[in-house]
C-alpha cells in the first residue's frame, strides 16, 4: 500500500510532461523514486526543466543507489553502529527535501495537516508509535552518541 | 531457482507500474484545473508523510 504513494508521484509529474516520446516516459518512470521525485518537481514547477535533464537525474540517482547498496553490502560490517550520526542522515536528508517544496503558505498547511493526520491518537497507533520510540532508545542508549531529545524520551 | 526469478521480476513489476501508468495515460490527457492544482500539493505531503517515524 505505500508503494501506492508513486502513483501520485507519477500523477504530479504527469502534468509537465505532456507530449514526451513514450519510450522515453517508460524510461523515466523506472526512475522515479521519492527523491529524484523531490528534486525534479520543482524544477518542472519553475519551468526551467526538460525531460532529458530529468532522466538524467533519475538514472544518476539510480546508479549511485546502485553501486553504493553493493558497497555498503560489502563493506558495511566495518561501520560501528550509530556511528558519525548515519542514524539522522536519512532524515535530515528527507527534511531538506520537504523544505525545498515548500513555495507557498498552501504547501506548508499541508504538511503540517498531513503530519498531525498521521499521528491520529487512536489507542492502537499510539502504543506503535510509543514501542517504536521506545525500540529506538535502546538501541541509543548503546550507541556513542545519544541526543538530548532521545535521553528525553527515554525517561518517560 | 526459477520460483526466486519469478518473485524477482514480480515484485520489479509491481512496484514499476505504478510509476508508469499514470505518467502514460495522465501525459495524453487534458486534466482539470482543480485536479492540477490538487497535485501540486502532493509533493509536500508525501515528504512530511514519509518523515513520520521520526
Amino acid at each position: 500500500v505505500v508503494n501506492l504513494r508513486h502513483v501520485l508521484m507519477s500523477s504530479a509529474l504527469a502534468v509537465y510532461l505532456r507530449a514526451a516520446h513514450r519510450g522515453l516516459l517508460a524510461l523515466y518512470a523506472y526512475g522515479v523514486t521519492d527523491e529524484s521525485f523531490a528534486v525534479n518537481l520543482p524544477r518542472f514547477n519553475a519551468r526551467d526543466w526538460s525531460l532529458s535533464r530529468a532522466l538524467v537525474v533519475n538514472h544518476a540517482a539510480n546508479l549511485t543507489w546502485f553501486i553504493s547498496t553493493v558497497a555498503g553490502g560489502i563493506g558495511g560490517r566495518f561501520i560501528p553502529e550509530g556511528a558519525l550520526g548515519i542514524d539522522y542522515a536519512l532524515i535530515a536528508m528527507f527534511i531538506c527535501l520537504l523544505i525545498y517544496q515548500i513555495r507557498k503558505l498552501i504547501h506548508l498547511l499541508t504538511a503540517v495537516a498531513r503530519r498531525l493526520n498521521c499521528r491520529g491518537p487512536g489507542p492502537i497507533d499510539s502504543r506503535q508509535y510509543l514501542y517504536r520510540h521506545r525500540f529506538r532508545c535502546r538501541r541509543h542508549s548503546g550507541g556513542n552518541h545519544p541526543t538530548e531529545v532521545d535521553e528525553a524520551t527515554c525517561e518517560q | 531457482m526459477t520460483d526466486y526469478l519469478l518473485l524477482l521480476l514480480g515484485m520489479g513489476l509491481v512496484t514499476y507500474l505504478p510509476r508508469w501508468l499514470p505518467l502514460h495515460y495522465l501525459s495524453r490527457r487534458s486534466l482539470p484545473e482543480w485536479f492540477i492544482q490538487w497535485l501540486e500539493l502532493i509533493p509536500a505531503a508525501i515528504l512530511s508523510a514519509l518523515l513520520l517515524p521520526a
